[in-house]
């Protein structure tokens, strides 16, 4: 009856479910109680999922017959549980298979004493989308793609250097077609460098300067072009180029676990409205701390930008994650004050940012309900052309963009002068750990001024793994606009990790 | 202010922001190609030493698998001047080199038989040598080790099954991150990622082994595992912290012992011993000790926690707390913090102790002398036959055959024993043990003991099986008292005070201390570990009127994992009955009376999982797996800088760690509607320390449990232990989550502080076994009198009434919570 009720449609879901909350199926103990039933040991780990193996050791497979023999020995040995002793992998991308059972290079000692075992591997995530789009003002019919391509030199399991590209999209433009409007075949490709930075650790990397380790080097850092957010994406959500230095495990006043970041960044600095501003640099400080109830989050920025985009801004955020019963919810507020011009790229504000969420009692589905209320025009201290409005990543289906192609935000991604909502529920097919997912959200947006749009809608998304690698993901929403527009969006992509 | 110029972007200057990937990607791979080819020409140190030919293995010609499928690691003897680790890599940039011949290798047809000829595996192995064959000559190590967290490590079931079901909620990609550590020798030998135990080879199952430690010739630093253990036989040089010397003047003054060079038949000594001084260093135990995921996830930061503290800055280090004299601290300045002894006594006994008696051996001179029992949070729930690691339970399995006789008379071996029969062995019921009632019966009845699976139906087996368990027993109990003291250690209980105590509420808080200086407590896998305050008021007539940290009915704390928690679930059964009284008493029903409520006051120290939802907010979870952003959870390196975000964006800690000599205290108030006006007031403090909570039992649940157990078997070892005697219920087994703490105040209204804060010798004070060892069991076997008698714990008998003095210590058994109490 209960699996009835959850597998209902959405709408019809949401409410069947909120009843079921006061009466809850599992009344008996015997539906809780942990079973007496034994899978034989003979059965273990029989037909159990192989690791996919990176790109790069599909090509050393590729190449190589010896590891094409090993594979088939270690498939066999799993099939059997003979004991074969598979050969040791050819390679040329480095001895250590990511995160595969086998020998470990032992690597060779650096002049400062570190150890590294170089090793370099291929990955990152393809998405294809035919979708429709339109807000009243814009009409959009394509179908887009998008790439994200990475290469990843593992020196340690610390010290790393990561290239990234995204070879089929740039400046907002995505490879693919367009069905209307301008209608054609779109460009996108570029071989423009998004992300490449070198990580490591102080200490790590010059472990003779602590043989005993009494002096505490562990200094984090992290220098190149890097992608990174603070306050969840308000504040910062861009890739920059900045140098950054973090202690993290730290116990400063008597916290459980505490973390302190300083952070400068001098170019690919996009502002509030998303435009680079060539002449800006940017100075951050996050701390971030574990108590027994409560997560802490506390963020300065200063950048110090050019006239021509506004002059400089200071920002500042904190965030406070806790449970409260089996309430979860994190609480953010967002300052921004422009110290020159106020303008698109900066200006003051304040964001009042909240979600709440509840596992439900009967299975794992999420019943969330989102708001935030901008006093003012917030605007980010960096944000990446494709990140939207520093609402958008965390305020509900209606409110994001997808990042692929020009299927924007049902209700807008900015925070200027409105108040917000969104109710909505995640729904998990197959209970926990579900490979088939709904979710629905029913929301709204309300101007305090004369320059936004109010407006609501409701929207959808599915989202189904269909093998080790690929996901169908459907969207759709409906919205109406206090200005008499309606607004729709309908999307199907497809997309594949590798 | 606004800067109108500026000097080109660094970036623009380091490389042109529109050049083209391809050339950044092909410098990259260049760099990248450089470096390999460094390492690549980097080899291990040759240590010279040729080993003597296997013993009667198994042999299989090189033309059945030839040089192509089987590369240096196989069980190929070394040739001299090449590195005896597969690790040197004549073929690491895809050159088919022609590999030298090599001696026939030793190949057992699965890995069943692997355990069944594990003696033939001691003498043969020539990468990873067992910690049975170091035994020979390093005994007390041995004993140590062998009962050690780091020996269990592999044999873990709720450990295999974590890692398993994390493989597959992740698509496989999680690979062998969790496991690289628990078996590190299993993974050097390409064994499957999750498969039975009785599947892998003997000297996986030993999870940290000596080879683990002792074969690392380089300072790895924080690589979350990710070592190469130096391969070779027994007879290869180790590394340690001393070096050579003693063993040279071992050899020197005792001629007959030679090395293993020098011809068959002598002793098993390694050639040399090399100085290696990380392995004395914190930073050699950061090599596993802090584990951070290839995503940024840092799931463990024992070792980042050990920088922060003052400990490290004092100069300490892990070893002097987890190996010295004392568990969980440090009580002298040098090699004084550490017993003295010798290091190796050849041919020595386990438990010898007397120098000059015959099963000494010959020692070495002695020294500083480190405790390998590295006692933890984790005790053992599988059969006591299978943990501690023993030579001599490897033995009576290997005596144990069934045999036929063959057309022309021979006598063949049908079977022989081996550990996938110890799992049937039904020690608590007496089986073996001459005067049990089981074995009385059967005497009358041999059909009682024909009934009994092979090899178990054979009475000789049963009785030499359970006389060897006897020893594992002892081994048992005596990590069962390092494990409470190293605990003691690390949380104690502080200043206990009233707040309020009137008819109209009643209030109170504890102190809780972490006693050590060196990291969080818990630390390590805190989100795992269960560490918890149990309170429970009573009145004067002995009426529980309020509970924290009381257990659901399947062993869990009310948090929010608890599976009755979740569900709202309704109390039933002897849960409802504790209520009644309120009834007769005419008092009304709180909402925790009917129902299974958060634990709203509940004081625990576990670290919680967070993930991120796809929208909403963070949430718990058991398992930090998230599938609300994806159904397809995929690990792949983080896109993101990790290191300074110490996270990645999905799944994070929430730590509740205690700091290093931290404190925190536990604040709970009564509610009015539960006071029954029976003053005094009595308060039950226990504070509790579980190596997993149930609800990870059932989160890990469906790819199901090694050793043929169910989850609530396994749970029930968890929280209570293992069954020892005949008697089935949970409330007799021993074993399971530790009571470090069991205090109980009477708050009489004059006395409204109580200091709890144990001293030495309470932390000190030994815990009683779980195991029903007995120092005169074998002779009481020989002879066939005596019984070892096993009463139901004290302890686990309704609370007394209130006493003024603290008491000293609880039990580790579970009386009456959730088993009804009045």
């Amino acid at each position: 009856m209960n699996k009835m009720r959850c597998h209902c449609p959405f709408l019809a879901s949401l409410v069947l479910c909120s009843l079921a909350q006061l009466q809850p199926a599992h009344s008996a103990e015997d539906d809780l109680l942990l079973g007496d039933d034994v899978i034989p040991w003979e059965d273990i780990g029989k037909d159990f999922t192989e690791r996919p193996a990176p790109v790069t050791e599909v090509i050393e497979d590729l190449i190589f017959e010896t590891n094409r023999n090993r594979r088939e020995l270690i498939a066999e040995q799993n099939r059997t549980g003979q004991d074969l002793d598979p050969p040791q992998r050819k390679t040329i991308f480095g001895r250590n298979p990511f995160l595969g059972s086998g020998e470990i290079n032992p690597g060779f000692e650096s002049p400062t004493g570190a150890v590294w075992q170089p090793a370099l591997i291929i990955y990152g995530t393809a998405r294809s989308a035919l979708q429709t789009y339109s807000n009243g003002n814009e009409d959009i019919s394509e179908w887009a793609n998008r790439l994200d391509l990475f290469s990843n030199l593992y020196l340690t399991p610390t010290e790393r250097i990561l290239l990234g590209i995204r070879p089929l999209d740039s400046g907002g433009e995505f490879a693919g077609y367009r069905f209307d409007g301008p209608s054609g075949s779109q460009g996108g490709l570029n071989g423009r460098i998004r992300t490449l930075f070198f990580e490591g650790d102080f200490g790590e990397l010059f472990p003779n300067l602590d043989p005993q380790d009494t002096k505490s080097l562990d200094y984090g850092f992290a220098i190149g072009r890097m992608p990174y957010s603070l306050q969840d994406g308000i504040m910062i959500n861009d890739s920059i180029d900045a140098i950054g230095i973090t202690r993290s495990s730290m116990f400063l006043g008597n916290a459980s676990a505490s973390r302190l970041t300083g952070l400068v960044a001098w170019n690919e600095i996009h502002r509030g409205d998303n435009r680079e501003d060539k002449k800006a640099n940017l100075f951050g400080l996050s701390y971030a701390a574990d108590y027994p109830k409560s997560t802490y989050e506390v963020d300065v920025a200063y950048v110090d930008g050019s006239r021509a985009s506004g002059g400089d801004g200071i920002y500042a955020g904190v965030g406070q994650t806790r449970r409260f019963g089996k309430l979860s919810s994190t609480a953010r507020v967002n300052f921004s004050w422009a110290l020159d011009e106020e303008t698109a790229a900066v200006d003051s504000g304040i964001l009042l940012f909240s979600q709440l969420s509840r596992t439900m009692d009967y299975n794992y589905d999420i019943a969330y309900l989102n708001t935030f209320w901008g006093i003012g025009n917030y605007t980010s201290a960096a944000r990446d052309p494709s990140a939207g409005g520093p609402v958008g990543g965390v305020s509900g289906l209606l409110f994001e963009a997808v990042g692929l192609g020009g299927y924007g935000s049902a209700l807008g991604v900015r925070s200027n002068d409105s108040v917000a909502a969104a109710l909505g529920y995640q729904h998990f097919l197959n209970g926990e750990n579900s490979k088939n997912q709904i979710s629905g959200e029913i929301g709204g947006r309300i101007a305090l001024d004369g320059n936004s749009r109010s407006g609501g809608g409701i929207a959808l998304r599915y989202q189904h793994a269909l093998d080790q690698h690929s996901v169908l993901r459907l969207d759709a929403f409906g919205a109406a606009y206090d200005d008499g527009e309606t607004g729709g969006g309908l999307r199907a992509e497809w997309s594949y990790q590798f | 202010m606004a800067s109108p110029s500026k000097p080109a972007p660094f970036s623009t200057r380091l490389c042109p922001v529109r050049l083209p990937s391809i050339w950044l990607a092909v410098s990259l791979l260049a760099i990248a190609s450089a470096l390999l080819l460094w390492a690549g020409a980097e080899e291990k140190a040759i240590p010279e030493a040729t080993p003597p030919a296997p013993a009667e293995p198994t042999i299989v010609g090189e033309e059945e698998f030839g040089e192509e499928e089987f590369g240096e690691e196989s069980f190929g003897e070394e040739k001299p001047g090449e590195s005896f680790g597969a690790e040197a890599g004549d073929e690491t940039f895809g050159e088919v080199e022609d590999e030298p011949e090599k001696e026939p290798e030793i190949v057992f047809a699965n890995a069943a038989e692997a355990h069944v000829r594990f003696l033939d595996l001691l003498e043969s192995e020539k990468r990873f040598p067992s910690a049975a064959a170091c035994a020979t000559c390093h005994p007390d190590h041995f004993r140590e080790w062998s009962v050690s967290a780091h020996a269990y490590a592999q044999l873990s079931p709720v450990f295999n099954s974590m890692h398993a079901t994390i493989l597959k909620t992740t698509a496989g990609t999680n690979g062998d991150f969790c496991i690289r550590c628990h078996t590190q020798v299993g993974m050097q030998r390409n064994e499957p990622l999750f498969t039975s135990n009785f599947n892998r080879h003997p000297a996986s199952l030993e999870g940290i082994t000596c080879v683990v430690c002792h074969r690392i010739d380089r300072n790895y630093g924080k690589v979350s595992g990710r070592t190469a253990i130096v391969t070779g036989d027994v007879y290869q040089p180790v590394y340690g912290p001393k070096g050579n010397t003693i063993l040279e003047e071992l050899l020197r003054t005792n001629p007959t012992l030679k090395d293993g060079e020098t011809a068959e038949g002598q002793r098993k000594i390694h050639n040399k011993v090399i100085a290696f001084d990380p392995i004395s260093t914190s930073g050699f135990c950061g090599s596993c000790h802090d584990v951070n995921l290839l995503n940024g996830f840092r799931l463990e930061e024992a070792f980042t926690q050990f920088k922060n503290s003052p400990a490290s800055k004092d100069g300490e280090t892990c070893q002097d707390c987890h190996m010295g004299k004392v568990p969980g601290a440090k009580v002298a300045q040098g090699d004084a913090n550490y017993h003295r002894g010798p290091a190796a006594r050849i041919g020595g006994e386990l438990w010898a102790t007397d120098p000059e008696a015959d099963g000494y051996g010959t020692p070495t001179s002695p020294r500083k002398r480190t405790n390998h029992m590295f006692a933890g949070p984790d005790y053992s729930i599988i059969h006591p036959g299978l943990f501690p690691h023993s030579k001599e339970i490897r033995d009576r399995l290997w005596d144990m055959q069934s045999q036929a006789v063959k057309e022309n008379g021979d006598i063949e071996v049908k079977e022989r024993a081996s550990l996938k029969h110890v799992i049937d062995f039904k020690w608590e019921d007496g089986w073996g043990d001459i005067n049990s009632p089981f074995e009385k019966k059967a005497d009358a009845d041999p059909a009682v003991g024909e009934a009994l699976p092979w090899p178990w139906s054979d009475k000789q087996y049963r009785i030499d099986f359970r006389t060897s368990l006897n020893e594992q027993f002892r081994l048992l109990n005596v990590i069962n008292t390092e494990r409470f003291q190293i605990l003691r250690r690390g949380v104690q209980l502080g200043m206990a005070k009233v707040t309020r105590n009137d008819p109209e509420g009643l209030s109170f808080e504890v102190d809780i201390h972490n006693g050590t200086d060196g990291h969080g407590v818990p630390t390590g896998f805190d989100a795992e570990r269960l560490a918890f305050l149990q309170v429970t008021v009573r009145d004067a007539r002995g009426r529980i009127v309020f509970q924290s940290g009381d257990r659901d009915p399947n062993g869990d704390v009310r948090d929010l994992h608890s599976l009755f928690v979740h569900h709202n679930a309704k109390k039933t059964g002897k849960w409802i009955e504790d209520t009644n009284w309120k009834s007769r008493a005419s008092m009304g029903l709180l909402p925790e009376d009917t129902r299974w409520k958060p634990d709203n006051q509940l004081f625990s120290l576990q670290s919680k999982f967070l993930t991120r939802n796809q929208h909403g907010g963070e949430r718990e979870q058991v398992l930090a797996v998230n599938y609300s952003v994806s159904p397809l959870p995929y690990i792949r390196p983080d896109t993101f800088p990790g290191i300074l975000r110490a996270r990645p964006g999905g799944a994070r800690k929430h730590a509740v760690v205690l700091p290093p000599n931290g404190k925190r205290v536990a604040k709970y108030k009564v509610p009015t509607g539960a006071l029954t006006g029976a003053a005094p007031y009595s308060v039950n403090l226990r504070f509790i320390f579980q190596m997993v909570p149930v609800n990870l039992v059932a989160a890990i649940s469906k790819v199901g449990f090694d050793y043929n157990l169910s989850a609530r078997e396994v749970a029930k070892r968890v929280v209570y232990g293992h069954l020892v005697n005949s008697s089935k219920r949970d409330e007799d087994r021993k074993g399971g989550a530790l009571t470090l703490w069991d205090r109980t105040i009477v708050l009489d209204g004059k006395t409204t502080s109580w200091n709890l804060r144990p001293t030495e010798d309470q932390i000190m004070a030994p815990a009683p076994g779980p195991f029903p060892y007995d120092p005169d069991f074998a002779e009481k076997q020989a002879s066939g009198v005596g019984i070892l008698e096993i009463s139901p714990d004290p302890a686990l008998e309704p609370a007394p009434d209130a006493v003024t003095e603290p008491e000293t210590f609880g039990d580790e058994s579970f009386g009456d919570e959730g088993f009804g109490n009045d």
